[in-house]
This record gives structure tokens, C-alpha cells and sequence, in this order.
């Protein structure tokens, strides 16, 4: 007979507002613990309420749940701050909203960096819980009053004999200023009540306790996050067991934890504290005067007590304070049909519509109280699976989102759960993640989005769709009706997975099989779960590109081939490669420490300039500067001893274009490059006298004329004088004059040749170690081009080791130049096919010795030791001085140099040179 | 026979006063210049016998003289002696035809040859 009215939901489409405010707005709200947590997120979703039937779609919410309690001392906080300066950092907030003590504390240290002008909020703080230092201005604080008092008075109104209050809480800072606070209230009750301290236990400790309290004991519920063994709870979990091990009534001031196995109390509201500070973040928001104290809310000590638990107790609901609400009634047979009975009593006497009126009245309020059932155990799912979230790792998210929507699916009894994700391309929608009931089609793969516009635009305005058949869809969406029909689906949920302005997805739940109703509390809690997967999936997203990104950064690190590091704005080394911490770790002790991870690199070159290095003050300069931006990169180089050795090193210093600022420091060897350059130039400097020696032709041509002009006198001279002599008488005044000029220019031909022996030798006759062999490679290099051009070949013949000899390595490769240029010109008169210079080395007792073969004529053997004398010559244009300046610089250098013919044909030039150092 | 008159032209002293000496001994009335312009400007510039005259000069060169010589309608005897011996140089002495080469240093029967065989080429004697 009874039919259960449900109330239709329609009226989802909530009508956009698109009234008054001029400009987007940006609102902050910062909660404590992990996402899902019940207080926190009834909290949320008052102040959003607030917040959105205001602003409707100019507004932008973005909600952060600060869990540093509970991971204290972890570096997590440092990284939470980097990561919401980072993400946050093209969308200033036009007002915050922060609940709570923990993530308060977090804002005071953090704010300054990250959000320094922005109005605060402040709410869900209890009165009478040190804030701390005094709150800067722009913060406006709605104060809560734990009313432990009122619920130690509802406690001691239900069992007088009450003596003892067995205080229940968890270990870290914040639970023990709130015991502390619970401590006081104890007290204010005088000799009447005493405290059983359980704070500061393990869990199983805590179990033990409880189940063992002595009579007249009540329990009180404080906050429980953190317990002595260091293990981690969420909070309204906790209650749970414990109120299951207690052998006492279990109490509390949170309005969260009702219904999971407190008896009640004079509660907070959390939903009503967000909403007071939704109104208060409106007011930032229009710019109207805020008030200058703080503010008590209005929600606290709401007096809500567990029907059940009054009924495990058996206490009494008439002890109850006045205006006590009592929830989770669950009606016994004679309560239940008590007004049928009475009515079909009634019916004789009574008009049926007193009895229709009555049934009316009855079904109402029992409706409410199977919705209010109902929703608290939507609610209990939604922070179960909330909970799961906070430590799952990134490589998990996938499997336990498939997991969350079974058990959604099962506990919502509809046929599908489906996550869909846009694909890259933004043209259809891919089923990521889906579950189905038993016998039911699984989702098609992908859905065109094109095919639910109305659907998508929704979800891009942060809106859900509520469709309890299809009937219910708005006129236009004719697009979505016929998909949704050709897919079966005969009624219809979905929320938008959103973080900030983005949107991920949509996660839908669908009934095949009939239509069925989507209350707004049921939405809410699967908006709450939207939140946490996108979330998650977020997460997963950026664990995976950190990753990536780590790798790649140490990798390109360690291909460095110099020592780097990566220093912050301060100077602060915050990043090294292996090559920086070995020399760092082969450093003095100090120095050790300013040049590892955390060190100052900065007061490692003041430490540098202590101890008289220049290179250390210009370090100094060109780090300072690039940390400053004052120039965007810098090279320096400077040499320091390092292993016992001279080096040479390159300080590159370059600017870090990223916001926080920063620098890399890189430091490379060069000695390598540095002696090369100083070789080259060596060299270049050698080859440019070589270059002289080569031009001796040219050279030649001006010495002929030279030295011609005295032979010509000279020969002159003597020709007259021979003609004065046949004379007779002969002139003797005349023969004299002869002589004298005769003589003066000889004196004058021995000028020249001086002046050309001066002119050849180089200023330095330094003696340095030589290798015979490599002398041998430059100045073949220097002939090869005139050998090809004649057709010779040059071929070398290197002694196995040859020891080092000491000289001036320039006159030897003139030597060297000398004695191939001359093979190479005699090679060259013979066959073609057989122009041959071999050059050879070889090492003998105390010298090494060098010969030089060429394919050639030989030399007579009345001129083998005649070619060493001045202008002894065969070449046409040849001023035959090669062979006597060689002479010199051989025996110069305590050497010795001769010519042979071989047997074989041709002639063979031999150097020897002492090994001793002349 | 009167004495040739011959006029030697060499930017060096030494050779200058060496091939003087030699050339009076030889029977030669000779004088000395130490440039081309000193030649050019001297009274005895119409009258010489024969030139021994150095290629290489301060200011005018030795060709660049004969040039001038030749542009002037004067047919004079040369003997060129040179202490740069090159082909070049050579074949550039011997193009006007009316001239000795000679390589520094030279014997001084080469000179004397070299003088009579210059003088008789432009005579028309040879």
C-alpha cells in the first residue's frame, strides 16, 4: 500500500547565472590533511556553495589540501611550496580561505613567497588554540569553539555517576595544543571530573586502555592523526575501533564523526563554518570592510547525538540536552507501523484524510531520515576510498581507480562506472577506466564528444549532469538523447574530473535497466571522488614527467665533461655531477663542505680570496654577476696546482632562466688545449724561420750580389796590378793602391758572409731535449710538396727508440731541411721511376745518428769533403752555403757530419749527434 | 790611334775605382759616374767611346739609360756588367742588340773584348 515517494532530482540543470561581477575571480581554499578527509571537505563544500550561487562561473576555485602534520620533517613541505609557487604561478588568488591550524601554519611560512598580498581567511581554528605569532595584516579570522564543555555536560546529563574522562588523541604538535585545550574544560568541572590521559599512546596500546577503563568513565574523542609508534591515521577512521574496544561511551566535539561510533556531543557544524567563511571570502571579493578581530562562527556546539549508541549504552533520550537531534534511528516493529496501527484504529473513527495526512507526515520524515542514512553511509564510502588515495603510489592509480568505481558501482547499485579522458587530439572521449556489473555491456571504447555537447560544455563550466531518464534531459539536448538511447543507458550521473581551469574527464555512472534518482549529497560525495582522481591521475602525470625529467637532467649532468654544479640565487650548491663531488670530495676538509650539495659556493671563493688566489676574486665577480643577472653568462680561466701539477682550468658560469634564479657553474681542464696553443704558436714561430732557411734561393740571389761586388774589385784590382807590373818601370804607387783595395775587399766578402751566418742563426740557441723523429716528420712535411712535384718519393725509416738529444731544435730541422733538399734535387736528375730519398734514423753507443740516401749520381770522391766548403756548389743557381752553415750547427752541437757514396748508387749525408747534452 | 775614351757607370766605389784602375792600365782614357743622372748631366756625355755600365742603379737603371740614349738618336757602345746574374736580366741587356753582358766579376780580357766588340757592332766595323 505504501508507496515510497522519491523525491526527483531534477532541477540539475542548474540555470547559469550569468548576473552581476564584472571580472573572473580566484579563490584559494587551503585544507588540512589528505583529500577527502569528512570535516575538510564538508568545510569545502559549504564555502563553495557560498562562493558559487554568488559568482557563479566567473569564480574559480581551487582547493589544496596541506598535509605537513603529518609528514613532518620530511622535505615535503619545501616541495608542496615549490610545487604551488610553480603551478600557481600565472593565477594570482583574488582571496584565500584556509581551515585549520596545519595548513595555517603553512600559509604564515609561505606566504611571503608565494602569495604576499592576498587576503586570508582564516576558519575552523579553535578560540582558544595559540595561532601563534600575531597574524600579519589581511588575515581575517572565524574562530570555532570546540565545545568540549557542552559535551562533557550532554555526557555527565545521560550518566551523573560520570567521574573520570579518558582523554583519546594522537602525538603531533597541533593534537597536543587541542588536548591541552580539552585538558582546560576538564578542569572548569572542578573536583567533579578527573582526566585519564591516553594521548601520547600507540594504537594497540590505546585498544588495550579503552577496553579496560575503569566505571564511571567517559570517553572523549580529541583529534587522532599521528599515534606514539609514529604510525599514521585518518582521523574518522580511528573512531571506529576504538569506539568498538571501549567499554565506555565514546564522546566528541566533531561533527565528522558522528554516525561512526560516537554516542554524539555538542558537535561543529563543518559545512555551516564553510559557508560563514565562504561569506567572509565574498566580502575580500567585493572589497567591503572586513571585520578587524576575529569572529566566532555561529556553527559550533550543534547538540547531535547517534541513536544507536544511545541505544548500545541504554541511555536515555530523555536525559538528552534541550533541542538534541538524534540520528541513525532505526525504528523497532512497534515504532515502525505504531501510526499504521493507530490509524487503522483510527480509520473507524477518524476521516481518511487525517489518516492520509498522518501517513503523509510519517513518510516524510522517515524519507528524511533513510536520506540522512543513507547519505552518511555514501559519505563514509567516499572518505574510505579517499583514505586509500593518500599513500598510493603513482604506478597504482590506474588499478585502484578501476577498484574505487567497483565499489561505487556495487554500493550505488547502478550497471557502469566509466572515467572518461579526452583524447590528445580533444575529438572523442576514451572509456580509461570503467567498471561493470555482472551481465551488463561494458562501455564502448571511445564516444564521440561531438555527440554530447551539452554534456561537455557543462562539464567545462564545472558542472555535473543529473539525468533520472531521459525524459529529463533539456529540449536542445537532442544530440545526447539519441546516443544516450542507442547506448541503452536509461538513466544518467557525471561530474567533471577538473583540477583549477583544466579539464581531465568525466566520471559517469550509468542504469541500464531503469530510471533512478541522483540526490544532490550523492553528486556532491561523487564530485569529492572526481576531485581525488583527477588528482591522482595529475599525480601520476607529474611523478611521471619528474621522473623523466630527473633522469634527464642527471643524465646530461654526468655527459658534462667538466666538474658542474647547480648553485640557487644564493649561491647555495644544490645540484652536483660525479666529476664535481670527487674533486670536491678530494678537497681539505673546509673547502669539502662549501663545495658539496648545500655548501655556498660563493663564500668558497671569498674562502678562495683568503688564501691570495686572484683567479678567486674574479670567480667571485662573474658568479656574483650572473647570479644577479647582471650578465647572462661568463668564462674565466686560471691556473691552480692540482695532483702536484700545474693546470690549466675554464670557469663557465651561465645564468639559470628560470624564475627562482640560479646558475649553473661548470669547471673544465684545458691544460690539454692551453699547451697546444702554446706548441702551435712554438711552432708557428719555428716555421716561419724554417720559411726563411727555404727561401734561401732568394736569399742567395741578394748575397750574390753582395759578395759579387767585392770578388769583382778584388779581381779587378789584381788584373790592373798584374797590367802595372809588365809595366816598365812598374808603378809601385799604384801596384799598392791594388793591394790595398784588393784587401780591403776581401775584408769586405768576409762581411757578407758573416752578416749571412747571423742572418740564419736564430737568437736562442737554447738546448732542449729533441726527438730526432719527429724533427724528421716536420720537415719531410715541409719538402713533400717540392718532392712530388719532382717525383720522389720520400720514405722514413725511424729507429725503434731513439734517446732524446739536447739542442736548438730550429738550426737541427735547418740541417735536416738542408740535407733533403739537396737529396731530393739530385734524386730528381734520375729516371722517373726511380727517384728515391730514404731517411733514416738510428741510435749508437752515446749519439743517434741521421742518414739521408737519395737515388742520385753520388758525388765524386775528390769532392766528398769539398761540398762542405764555402760556395762549393753543382746547381746552376745554388750558392753552395747549405752544406757549410749545416756543418757549423752540427759541430756546434758536438756533433759530426760527413758524405759517403753507396755502393748501391746514389749519396748517402750523415748527421751524428751527441746524446749527452752538448 | 787616339785613346778610347770610356765612361764607367756603377753605383759601388770600390768597383767603380777598381775598374777605373784597370781600363787606364789597358790604355783606355776613362772616367767614373755613380748614377745615370750623374752621366746625363756631366759635358762628357756627347763624347764617349763606350758605356760599362751597371744594370742595377740608384735612380735610373742601366737599360732604363740606354732607353733614354737610344730615344735621343745616340747610337753609344754599352758593355753591361751585372752581379745578378739572371735570365731575365740577361736577355733584357741583349734585346737592344747594340750591347756586351758581362757577369760580375769578370777577367779583364772579357771587358776589353767586350768594350772593342761593342764599339765595332755600332760603327759597323764588326
Amino acid at each position: 500500500v505504501l508507496i515510497l515517494l522519491v523525491a526527483g532530482a531534477g532541477g540539475f540543470w542548474a540555470p547559469i547565472v550569468s548576473a552581476a561581477p564584472t571580472d573572473q575571480k580566484s579563490v584559494l581554499i587551503l585544507l588540512p590533511g589528505q583529500p577527502g578527509l569528512p570535516a575538510a571537505s564538508a568545510l569545502a563544500a559549504g564555502a563553495r556553495s557560498v562562493l558559487v550561487s554568488a559568482w557563479s562561473t566567473r569564480i574559480t576555485i581551487e582547493t589544496e589540501h596541506v598535509d605537513v602534520a603529518r609528514f613532518k620533517g620530511t622535505g615535503y613541505e619545501r616541495h608542496l611550496r615549490e610545487v604551488y609557487r610553480q603551478k600557481y604561478a600565472e593565477r594570482p588568488f583574488d582571496a584565500i580561505v584556509v581551515a585549520a591550524h596545519e595548513p595555517l601554519g603553512f600559509l604564515l611560512r609561505a606566504r611571503g613567497e608565494i602569495w604576499p598580498d592576498t587576503p586570508v581567511v582564516v576558519c575552523a581554528v579553535d578560540e582558544r588554540t595559540p595561532i601563534g605569532p600575531a597574524l600579519p595584516p589581511g588575515f581575517t579570522v572565524i574562530t570555532v569553539r570546540y565545545d568540549i564543555e557542552g559535551t562533557l555536560r550532554a555526557a555527565i546529563g545521560l550518566l551523573p555517576e560520570t567521574r573520570h574522562v579518558a582523554l583519546i588523541g594522537g602525538v603531533s604538535p597541533h593534537e597536543q595544543s587541542f588536548h591541552e585545550v580539552a585538558r582546560q574544560a576538564v578542569r572548569a568541572f572542578g573536583d567533579r571530573l578527573d582526566v585519564i590521559d591516553l594521548t601520547g599512546l600507540s594504537l594497540d596500546e590505546l585498544l588495550r586502555r579503552v577496553s579496560a577503563l575503569p566505571e564511571r568513565t567517559i570517553a572523549l574523542a580529541s583529534s587522532f592523526q599521528v599515534d606514539a609508534a609514529g604510525r599514521r591515521f585518518y582521523g574518522v577512521e580511528i573512531v571506529g575501533p576504538i569506539s568498538a574496544a571501549a567499554n565506555r561511551p565514546l564522546f566528541s566535539v566533531f561533527g565528522t564523526v558522528l554516525g561512526r561510533g560516537i554516542v554524539g556531543g555538542s558537535l561543529v557544524d563543518f559545512e555551516a563554518v564553510g559557508r560563514e567563511a565562504g561569506e567572509l571570502a565574498l566580502r575580500v571579493l567585493r572589497g567591503e570592510p572586513m571585520p578587524a578581530g576575529p569572529v566566532r562562527s555561529a556553527a559550533s556546539s550543534m547538540p547531535l547525538f547517534d541513536w544507536r549508541e544511545l541505544r548500545r549504552w541504554e541511555l536515555e533520550e530523555g536525559k538528552l540536552p534541550a533541542g538534541s537531534s538524534v540520528l541513525f534511528r532505526r525504528p523497532t516493529a512497534w515504532e515502525q507501523y505504531r501510526w499504521q496501527i493507530v490509524s487503522t484504529a483510527a480509520l473507524i473513527a477518524v476521516q481518511s484524510a487525517l489518516i492520509v495526512g498522518l501517513l503523509a507526515e510519517r513518510r516524510r520524515r522517515r524519507r528524511a531520515q533513510e536520506g540522512l542514512a543513507e547519505r552518511l553511509r555514501f559519505e563514509t564510502l567516499v572518505a574510505d576510498i579517499s583514505a586509500t588515495f593518500a599513500s598510493l603510489p603513482p604506478a597504482r592509480v590506474d588499478e585502484h581507480i578501476r577498484e574505487c568505481l567497483r565499489r561505487i558501482v556495487l554500493f550505488l547499485g547502478v550497471d557502469r562506472g566509466t572515467l572518461w579522458q579526452p583524447s590528445t587530439d580533444g575529438g572523442t572521449l576514451l572509456a580509461t577506466h570503467a567498471w561493470t556489473a555482472e551481465g551488463e555491456e561494458p562501455p564502448p571504447a571511445t564516444l564521440a564528444i561531438a555527440a554530447y555537447p551539452l554534456l561537455w560544455k557543462l562539464g567545462e563550466r564545472d558542472q555535473s549532469l543529473c539525468i533520472d531518464d531521459l525524459g529529463g534531459l533539456p529540449p536542445e539536448a537532442v544530440a545526447e538523447r539519441r546516443a544516450l538511447a542507442r547506448l541503452g543507458v536509461k538513466s544518467l550521473v557525471a561530474v567533471p574530473l577538473r583540477i583549477g581551469e583544466r579539464m581531465l574527464g568525466v566520471l559517469a555512472f550509468v542504469s541500464l535497466r531503469g530510471r533512478r534518482p541522483w540526490p544532490p549529497e550523492l553528486v556532491q560525495g561523487l564530485r569529492t571522488l572526481g576531485e581525488l582522481f583527477a588528482n591522482a591521475l595529475v599525480r601520476k602525470q607529474a611523478a611521471t614527467a619528474l621522473e623523466t625529467s630527473q633522469a634527464l637532467t642527471s643524465a646530461v649532468l654526468t655527459a658534462l665533461p667538466g666538474e658542474t654544479a647547480i648553485i640557487d640565487a644564493h649561491g647555495v650548491i644544490v645540484q652536483v655531477n660525479e666529476a664535481w663531488a670527487a674533486l670536491a670530495a678530494a678537497n681539505s676538509a673546509e673547502s669539502r663542505a662549501a663545495m658539496a650539495v648545500g655548501g655556498s659556493y660563493l663564500d668558497a671563493c671569498r674562502r678562495g680570496i683568503a688564501t691570495s688566489a686572484e683567479s678567486a676574486s674574479r670567480a667571485l665577480d662573474l658568479v656574483e654577476s650572473v647570479l644577479q643577472g647582471r650578465r647572462k653568462e661568463g668564462v674565466l680561466e686560471y691556473s691552480a696546482c692540482r695532483d702536484q701539477e700545474d693546470r690549466w682550468f675554464e670557469l663557465r658560469a651561465e645564468r639559470l632562466t628560470r624564475s627562482e634564479g640560479g646558475a649553473a657553474i661548470m669547471h673544465f681542464d684545458i691544460t690539454a688545449r692551453k699547451r697546444a696553443q702554446a706548441e702551435a704558436s712554438r711552432h708557428l714561430e719555428a716555421i716561419a724561420h724554417l720559411d726563411r732557411v727555404a727561401a734561401l734561393g732568394e736569399l742567395a740571389s741578394s748575397l750574390a750580389h753582395e759578395l759579387n761586388q767585392p770578388l769583382t774589385a778584388i779581381l779587378a784590382n789584381a788584373q790592373a796590378a798584374h797590367r802595372f807590373l809588365a809595366a816598365a818601370p812598374a808603378d809601385l804607387e799604384e801596384l799598392r793602391e791594388c793591394l790595398e783595395d784588393i784587401m780591403s775587399n776581401d775584408r769586405r766578402a768576409g762581411e757578407v758572409i758573416r752578416r749571412m751566418r747571423q742572418l740564419l742563426k736564430q737568437g736562442t740557441t737554447e738546448r732542449a731535449p729533441l726527438q730526432l723523429d719527429g724533427l724528421v716528420q716536420n720537415v719531410v712535411a715541409l719538402v713533400s710538396n717540392d718532392a712530388l712535384l719532382h717525383q720522389v718519393s720520400i720514405e722514413i725509416v725511424p729507429a725503434p727508440a731513439l734517446p732524446v738529444v739536447y739542442g736548438d731544435d730550429v738550426q737541427i730541422q735547418q740541417v735536416i731541411l738542408n740535407l733533403l733538399s739537396n737529396a731530393v734535387a739530385a734524386a730528381a736528375t734520375g729516371p722517373p721511376a726511380d727517384r728515391r730519398v730514404t731517411v733514416q734514423t738510428a741510435a749508437g753507443e752515446g749519439h743517434v745518428e741521421l742518414s739521408v740516401r737519395d737515388s742520385g749520381k753520388g758525388i765524386a770522391e775528390s769532392d766528398l769533403e769539398r761540398i762542405f766548403e764555402p760556395f762549393f756548389t753543382t746547381k746552376q743557381e745554388g750558392l753552395g752555403m747549405g752544406l757549410t752553415i749545416s756543418r757549423s750547427i752540427v759541430e756546434a752541437h758536438g756533433g759530426r757530419i760527413w758524405a759517403e757514396n753507396d755502393p748501391a748508387g746514389g749519396a748517402i749525408l750523415c748527421m751524428r749527434l751527441p746524446v749527452q747534452a752538448a | 790611334v787616339a785613346a778610347l775614351r770610356i765612361c764607367v757607370i756603377d753605383d759601388d766605389a770600390e768597383v767603380r775605382r777598381a775598374v777605373r784602375r784597370l781600363l787606364r792600365a789597358a790604355g783606355f782614357i776613362v772616367e767614373t759616374f755613380a748614377s745615370a743622372e750623374e752621366f746625363l748631366e756631366s759635358n762628357c756625355q756627347a763624347s764617349p767611346d763606350c758605356l760599362v755600365l751597371d744594370v742595377r742603379l740608384g735612380g735610373l737603371s742601366g737599360f732604363g739609360l740606354q732607353d733614354r740614349m737610344a730615344a735621343a738618336g745616340r747610337a753609344v757602345p754599352i758593355v753591361f756588367i751585372t752581379a745578378h746574374d739572371d735570365p731575365a736580366t740577361r736577355e733584357r741587356a741583349q734585346r737592344a742588340g747594340a750591347a756586351e753582358y758581362l757577369r760580375k766579376p769578370f777577367e779583364d780580357q772579357a771587358l776589353i773584348a767586350a768594350i772593342h766588340t761593342a764599339i765595332s757592332r755600332v760603327s759597323g766595323l764588326g
